[in-house]
């Protein structure tokens, strides 16, 4: 049989662990919006964002969309399967950059172009076709 | 049941068994891990888009899991020390801080090193990335707070009491990857299956087991330098450190 007082302890920690589960649960769901590293295009879309301001946009590159333009200049669709959004970039791409993959790109909005300033490469295995880890 | 489990975890029946086993599994976790780097390196057939950098993953992923589980160790222990004031834990919890530490550095060392060929940067401030820096951190913090008290029973208790606050942290970095966008892939290994192909996937349970081996080592001689000093035996440290 376990003791009372110890007993007691266990449900002194419990109590303690679920307010702090539940504290930890409410902040992170206020600061939703700050953790998420980018926005997709729908959101883009939906939040209204203002031309020239500094956010990251994350998606796929859509098939038969980039283009390589003179001066390493490059222009590609991304989209998440709702919206999508071009995107012009100067600059050397990463080398897991491909139609068909994720990609965060760091910019702004202007003329309902986005203008990106750094191109990072994502792995997504839920709707890459190509994943991250196969062999052949 | 406590009575039971109890008397297997005696203090001097914790330091035999940890004088007796630490060398040994020294030995094999070398042995193994030579083992097992070789065939990761050498062996395993390279990515079909990463190509070589990805055999990082091999130390990474095992390295990831051990910070993980560590951490969980430490909050265990923490709550048995407060619950049942068994000594015990509260040496296997100061024990076991160190190793997690340098587990949850060579996981944020190895994904930046990964991250530059692969995403095209070191560093980026996504959920994963930044609750596993926390997590960092809250190692650091252990490890400094351990020595910032007078009495022991105080400093156990309040390390104890840490340690389980701190695993709140541990569930967020398993979800992050779900719960918000970030550049961090998702789980490879889930119950569904394992996204890694069944070829590569060999090398991860390999590295993982000597890395056991290796930190067993280490935690069973951090186990009787704390028992050692919590019975100030120094003669008797004397000699283990001059073999």
């Amino acid at each position: 049989m376990i003791r009372k007082n110890r007993l007691n302890r266990i449900y002194l920690i419990a109590f303690f662990l679920l307010s702090l589960g539940a504290i930890t649960f409410f902040v992170l769901r206020a600061l939703e919006n700050n953790i998420d590293l980018y926005l997709t295009p729908t959101e883009v879309k939906a939040q209204q964002i203002q031309e020239l301001e500094d956010f990251k946009l994350g998606g796929m590159v859509k098939e038969n969309s980039v283009e390589m333009l003179e001066e390493l200049n490059v222009s590609f669709v991304v989209t998440d399967f709702e919206n999508e959004i071009s995107v012009i970039y100067k600059g050397v791409l990463p080398n897991l950059f491909k139609e068909n993959s994720g990609v965060v790109a760091s910019g702004f909005l202007e003329e309902n172009k986005f203008i990106a300033y750094e191109i990072l490469a994502k792995h997504d295995e839920n709707y890459m076709p190509v994943k991250l880890e196969v062999s052949d | 049941m406590y009575k039971y489990i109890a008397k297997y975890f005696l203090i001097s029946k914790v330091f035999k068994f940890c004088s007796l086993t630490a060398f040994p599994a020294l030995l094999i976790g070398l042995v193994a891990f030579t083992i097992s780097a070789y065939f990761v390196i050498f062996e395993l057939p390279a990515d079909a888009e990463q190509y070589e950098i990805y055999r990082i993953l091999f130390i990474h992923v095992p390295s990831a899991i051990l910070s993980e589980l560590i951490y969980i160790f430490l909050a265990v222990n923490g709550f048995i020390f407060l619950v049942w004031r068994t000594k015990i834990a509260a040496i296997f919890l100061n024990s076991a801080i160190s190793i997690g530490l340098v587990y949850t550095a060579i996981v944020l060392a190895s994904g930046s090193i990964w991250g530059k060929p692969t995403w095209g940067t070191y560093w980026v401030w996504d959920a994963r990335i930044t609750s596993t820096f926390i997590l960092l951190i809250q190692y650091i913090g252990l490890i400094a707070l351990r020595s910032s008290f007078n009495s022991r029973q105080t400093a156990d208790q309040i390390l104890s009491i840490v340690a389980i606050i701190g695993a709140v942290n541990i569930p967020i970095i398993k979800f992050s990857v779900n719960w918000w966008n970030t550049l961090h892939q998702n789980a490879s290994i889930t119950t569904s299956g394992s996204a890694i192909d069944s070829e590569m996937l060999i090398g991860l349970p390999m590295m993982l087991l000597s890395l056991l081996f290796i930190s067993f080592f280490i935690f069973a001689r951090n186990i009787q330098f704390e028992i050692l000093n919590r019975t100030g035996k120094t003669a008797m440290m004397r000699e283990i450190i001059n073999g």
